[in-house]
């Protein structure tokens, strides 16, 4: 009972993550809080017994993601325009 | 009689670790600097994360499981308080320098050695 | 041998000593000015997500669930340091 409350607080907060992500104009901003949210999701498929889907969402939603987005962002605008 | 006190000795370790978690929680809030916010940063680290880690192992050990389950969850446990007790004030470190060498965050000092020299032409230390 | 019984009455003071933290630790990612500070304030969230993590392995008594923690814990550094490489080849303000 009290790992679904976990959960569901984890799930919340990555709800909230993913809206930031959208209204961000920061670009590096953006890509460490699409880690943040792959670590909440992470949380939730221990919670729920699957630890296949959780090898693989922190081997490529944190690693693969983060190294590869920042790599790609040093030929391109930090700062998003209106 | 020894499983007892390894079983107390990590719940302390454990709770200490916890205690020292939600203070350096609160620190990241009252801290008005980047620079002052390391301070918090270390005790979140270390006194959050390695304590209970090692208290975390101490406690699977005093259990009646099966042998392999306590043996993988302390093998885990004190590998990653290993690594975190490694890596943690040497990804501090970088985050910092690269910050003042950048120009992410200014400091709010009276006096800037290191600008200084870094404005003459110093060498790369 | 301690039993399992004695520490399922201790777990859930440690499950609400560590979410309440976790909670406070994502208020201040979300609510961060600069770029340093949201990545300072990631690796103590994952800090503390890892042992949260070790909570959930010993509630379900599954040895499985516990292989994200070294990942996680090998994460924090790779964070830091591409961050600070991009920061610190030019891509600051």
């Amino acid at each position: 009972m009290i790992t679904l409350i976990i959960g569901a607080i984890a799930v919340t907060l990555a709800l909230v993550s993913a809206i930031l992500i959208v209204n961000e104009k920061d670009v590096l901003k953006a890509i460490v809080l699409a880690g943040v949210e792959s670590v909440f999701f992470a949380i939730a498929l221990a919670i729920f017994l699957a630890p296949d889907l959780l090898i693989a969402y922190i081997a490529i939603g944190l690693g693969l993601n983060s190294l590869l987005f920042i790599y790609a962002l040093k030929r391109g605008e930090r700062y998003e325009e209106e | 009689m020894i499983d007892w006190i390894l079983f107390y000795l990590g719940l302390a370790l454990t709770l200490l670790g916890g205690a020292m978690d939600l203070i350096a929680s609160i620190g990241f809030f009252r801290f008005k600097d980047f620079y002052m916010r390391l301070h918090a940063a270390t005790i979140g680290a270390i006194g959050g994360g390695f304590y209970p880690l090692i208290g975390l192992a101490l406690i699977a050990l005093s259990l009646n499981l099966d042998v392999y389950i306590k043996a993988y969850i302390s093998g885990v446990c004190v590998i990653a308080a290993a690594l975190i007790a490694l890596t943690a004030p040497a990804g501090s470190h970088i985050l910092a320098r690269a910050t003042h060498r950048s120009g992410e965050v200014v400091p709010k000092v009276i006096v800037d050695r290191i600008k200084e020299d870094m404005e003459k032409g110093g060498n790369e230390p | 041998m301690v039993s399992y019984s004695v520490l399922e009455g201790v777990l859930p003071i440690l499950f609400g000593l560590f979410t309440l933290a976790m909670i406070i630790y994502s208020l201040r990612v979300f609510t961060s000015k600069s770029v340093s500070d949201m990545v300072l304030a990631v690796d103590a969230l994952t800090i503390d997500l890892i042992i949260i993590f070790v909570l959930i392995g010993l509630y379900y008594r599954s040895p499985y669930l516990l292989i994200g923690v070294i990942p996680l814990a090998a994460w924090i550094l790779i964070l830091d340091i591409v961050v600070s490489r991009y920061l610190s080849k030019g891509g600051g303000k």
